[in-house]
């Protein structure tokens, strides 16, 4: 089973919390998919779910997981924002923790942005320009997550709609890719890769997705997300929307990606326009042979070098 | 780097995400720190921001929605995500205060002469309470509902001495209108309202005894007695406050739809 390492120096949170299967492929829980899930028990490698949607008391969603509860869960937090100036609400991070213990989770993950701000919250990842003290901060909430949860927790790439302007922020601005690294070596985390993220980034502020992917490193990488996105005409961009099959340059980088890095958990994300479970099946299909190929791959490579 | 310029640079990160929240509130307004010709995709935050809380509004609200129609509702949920910014990730927490808005934007569409009070569905503000309420009992916590068969091995002395406590997801609302029914003619598509006396007050007992929720009409004894159950009254002493107010009805009916609804929490 894989398990992404800390560089050394690093806070070492052991492997005594659990970790998804690499070749596991999952989908978001939907509560429209509950019923069908129940009955046909389609063999999926996990389940993902909104942290924030499951923060309520008691009552059906809860009993929802507990009747799921067969397959590995991946809890995503929305709402924390690691990436605020401000200090992490306190309420906030004893509601994951409550969570984690209620629904024990396979994997944690959260996003690099922000979401809040003087007690109001955006229902939103806003996006955060990546400075060394962004860096600690982010490193510091990080640490101060992990310790809460006693285990680590993977850091997803957000969507970008916008450039920075370093002269005019007044600080340096460090390469994304670098940043994600750092942060890795800082505070232990792992790194949770939306390749469509990538894609759309790629489109909307003119990066090289296949550079951006081929400069992580592998072994940070605890978890891929492949979503689909649309597209706002007046600005030409691409919006992240999660309402919409992987597109076709998307599964190619991510077969290229678990090609150079191997098998990752991968999830099919899609919460606008949510299709029927089949749909979503369909997709995990597809993403489940990638993952296949890959692995024959290594070992063929494996066996190649064994045998000389 | 001096102390001043480190102070400085500390404060700035601070100074730019409140600039990008003024920004947001403010169609025409420049963030600092992105790219001139950058300034317009701005408008994907605004827009994901406010669509996103609209959103949440409406999947709250899906028969009030109804009922004033997807435009006005849509204005409605503008305005109440501008004043009242979710002070909390927890979505399923937001727009608690809707109805007070909807009143509010219905008064003053009144008062501004533009119509007139008999034309406007100020049944609509009721709705929108009942619709928050069942779902604040959808997430309450779970908790054992006191059922009448606890009550059935007690002496009739013991019953009378009993002091109950509410049921966590129990919440009784008083209407000035005939919202359940509205609310169920509203479960298919083309409702209609004729044939309904809407201005007829109601008092709905919400609750939650399993993972459903339940919607029980009260007579107004009835309510009564919820109420000075849950103030600490014993049964006793709600019998004798109801024997003034409504000496005609008998305690055993009036308890039976309570407790039938898990409007209590069992003892532990």
């Amino acid at each position: 089973m894989h398990q992404p390492s800390p560089s050394s120096g690093s806070p070492d949170f052991g492997t005594a919390y659990p970790s998804l299967d690499e070749m596991a492929v999952g989908i978001s829980l939907k509560a429209q998919h509950v019923r069908e899930l129940m009955s046909s028990r389609p063999a999926l490698g996990f389940l993902e779910i909104h942290a924030e949607n499951y923060m309520g008391a008691g009552g059906a969603p809860h009993a929802r997981l507990d009747a799921l509860q067969e397959y590995p869960l991946s809890i995503h937090g929305v709402g924390l924002s690691l990436a605020s100036e401000r200090p992490l609400d306190a309420t906030h991070l004893a509601r994951l923790k409550t969570l984690c213990e209620r629904h024990p989770p396979t994997s944690v993950s959260e996003h690099l942005a922000w979401a809040g701000h003087s007690g109001h919250f955006y229902n939103d990842l806003l996006p955060v320009p990546l400075t060394d003290a962004m860096l600690a901060r982010v490193s510091d909430n990080l640490m101060q997550l992990q310790d809460t949860l006693g285990r680590q927790v993977l850091i997803e790439n957000p969507a970008h709609y916008l450039r920075f302007d370093a002269r005019e922020l007044g600080a340096e601005l460090i390469p994304e890719t670098h940043f994600l690294t750092r942060l890795v070596e800082r505070s232990g985390c792992g790194l949770l890769i939306d390749v469509n993220n990538v894609f759309v980034s790629a489109h909307n502020i003119g990066i090289d997705p296949a550079a951006w992917l081929e400069s992580i490193p592998g072994h940070a990488v605890g978890e891929i997300h492949l979503a689909g996105h649309g597209e706002d005409s007046r600005e030409g961009l691409l919006i992240d929307n999660h309402g919409a099959p992987v597109c076709d340059e998307v599964w190619a980088l991510y077969a290229d990606f678990i090609n150079r890095i191997g098998p990752r958990p991968t999830l099919i994300e899609w919460d606008t326009q949510v299709p029927a479970l089949e749909v979503l099946l369909g997709q995990t299909t597809r993403a489940q042979a990638l993952l296949h190929s890959t692995r024959a791959q290594q070992l063929t490579r494996s066996g190649m070098e064994g045998g000389q | 780097m001096t102390s001043l310029e480190r102070h400085a640079s500390a404060e700035r990160q601070p100074d730019w995400q409140r600039a990008f929240i003024e920004a947001l509130t403010q169609p025409d307004a420049a963030l600092p720190g992105i790219e001139a010709g950058h300034q317009q995709r701005f408008d994907v935050y605004r827009n994901n921001v406010w669509a996103s809380l609209i959103s949440a509004l409406e999947e709250a609200y899906p028969v009030t929605r109804q009922v004033v129609g997807e435009r006005f509702f849509a204005a409605l949920a503008h305005d109440h995500s501008r004043q009242h910014l979710p002070r909390s990730p927890l979505m399923m927490e937001y727009g608690a205060g809707l109805a007070e808005t909807l009143h509010t934007t219905l008064t003053t569409l009144v008062e501004a002469r533009q119509v007139s009070a008999a034309q406007l569905p100020f049944y609509a503000v009721d709705l929108a309470r009942f619709e928050a309420a069942r779902l604040v009992a959808y997430h309450a916590a779970d908790a054992e509902a006191l059922v009448p068969t606890q009550l059935a091995g007690l002496p009739p002395e013991a019953v009378m001495e009993l002091r109950f406590s509410a049921h966590p997801a129990a919440c009784l609302l008083h209407l000035e209108h005939a919202v359940l029914e509205i609310w169920q003619r509203h479960q298919h598509a083309d409702a209609t309202l004729e044939g309904l006396d809407i201005a007829r007050p109601e008092r709905i007992l919400i609750t939650r005894p399993a993972l459903e929720v339940q919607v029980t009409v009260l007579c107004e004894a009835a309510a009564l007695l919820l109420e000075l159950l849950l103030a600490g009254q014993t049964l006793a002493g709600a019998a004798a406050r109801l024997a003034d107010a409504h000496p005609e009805q008998e305690l055993g009916p009036l308890l039976a739809p309570l407790l039938a609804s898990g409007a209590f929490r069992a003892p532990t």
